[in-house]
């Protein structure tokens, strides 16, 4: 599973060659820090996070078999470390919970991003995400982000399969949902221009 | 069939646009930031998990306990299972004696502490099955 580099790497580190970390570091940082950003919605937190993540990686190393990816590994502390970081500050984290959904024509909004500028559209959908409750956005970003299979997103986040699956669904209608009501005026506006 | 339909357009249109989001950069300090708190840290290096008591140590324990019975039961003339009428006298033969003379200590700190201890014991499986899990892959 593991890739050679990464093997190689490790084994240089647990033969203690602690420099050698700084290349696992190096390959890794953006993807470990992406996860915490997305999850934790402020770039200092996620900084902290990641460090952490990292500093937790390299006295654990000795445990990671290579049964699964490096990386699957890392995004297994780091969202451990964010859901951590969550129970401690409870109150700064609370996400207002979107009771229902009502479907909307994915055409015209498919239509309306695709007028803006690709910075916009990912302006707007970041912007979308952070309105998601921290566990939802870190499963969408697993799954259609970083294409992860559900396999290594049940490794990561400890779910079952049917509770995965049950979260992705639900979080992929939330975000739709926050995506309507976030565009429904700009979808309004394009059609009034054709 | 238009319920299935429906749904993989909004997994297309989902997919579609967050694959659309740029990866997030950590700062340019980040990395020798890191490295300097890992080095820095005599205690981080890598250790491999070593039991407290190690194999052979168990071994001459189980040898000891096991000696120990077999004295006790051998010169039993009793009965296997009339534990209370068993000979433990030959231990004081080969303890120190009054170790601990002057030292008292109450019952009910006794108590405590062995209730004390007991949790720390318990707690320790279940915190290292916890932190077994969570680093391991």
């Amino acid at each position: 599973m593991i890739t050679t580099k990464d093997q190689i790497i490790i084994d240089k580190v647990l033969k203690g060659d602690t420099n050698a970390f700084s290349e696992l570091v190096n390959l890794y940082k953006d993807l470990v820090f992406s996860l915490a950003i997305k999850m934790t919605k402020n770039r200092e937190e996620a900084e902290e996070i990641s460090q952490d993540t990292f500093i937790k990686a390299y006295r654990n190393l000795s445990k990671f078999k290579g049964d699964a990816k490096f990386s699957t590994w890392l995004y297994k502390i780091a969202y451990h470390a964010c859901l951590d970081r969550f129970k401690k500050n409870e109150n700064l984290y609370k996400t207002d919970s979107i009771d229902c959904f009502v479907s909307f024509d994915l055409s015209s909004a498919d239509d309306t991003m695709q007028s803006l500028e690709r910075s916009q559209r990912a302006e707007m959908m970041f912007s979308c995400m952070q309105e998601l409750p921290e566990e939802e956005r870190s499963v969408l970003w697993f799954f259609y982000y970083k294409e992860l299979s559900l396999k290594e997103i049940m490794e990561i986040t400890s779910y079952t399969e049917a509770n995965l699956k049950v979260k992705l669904h639900r979080a992929r209608k939330h975000l739709l949902k926050i995506v309507q009501q976030r565009f429904e005026p700009e979808i309004i506006a394009h059609y009034g221009k054709k | 069939m238009e319920k299935n339909k429906n749904s993989f357009r909004e997994e297309d249109f989902v997919k579609k646009y967050l694959q659309e989001l740029p990866l997030e950069e950590t700062s340019e300090k980040f990395t020798a930031l890191l490295m300097g708190v890992i080095l820095k840290e005599k205690r981080l290096k890598i250790f491999q998990n070593q039991p407290l008591i190690s194999k052979p140590w168990w071994l001459a324990i189980t040898v000891f306990v096991s000696a120990c019975l077999f004295v006790v039961f051998k010169f039993s003339e009793n009965n296997f299972l009339t534990f209370s009428s068993l000979d433990f006298n030959f231990l004081q033969k080969i303890a120190l004696s009054n170790l601990f003379a002057s030292f008292s200590i109450s019952s009910s700190l006794v108590y405590i502490f062995g209730f004390f201890t007991l949790m720390i014991f318990v707690q320790l499986v279940f915190l290292k099955n916890y932190l077994n899990k969570r680093y391991s892959l």
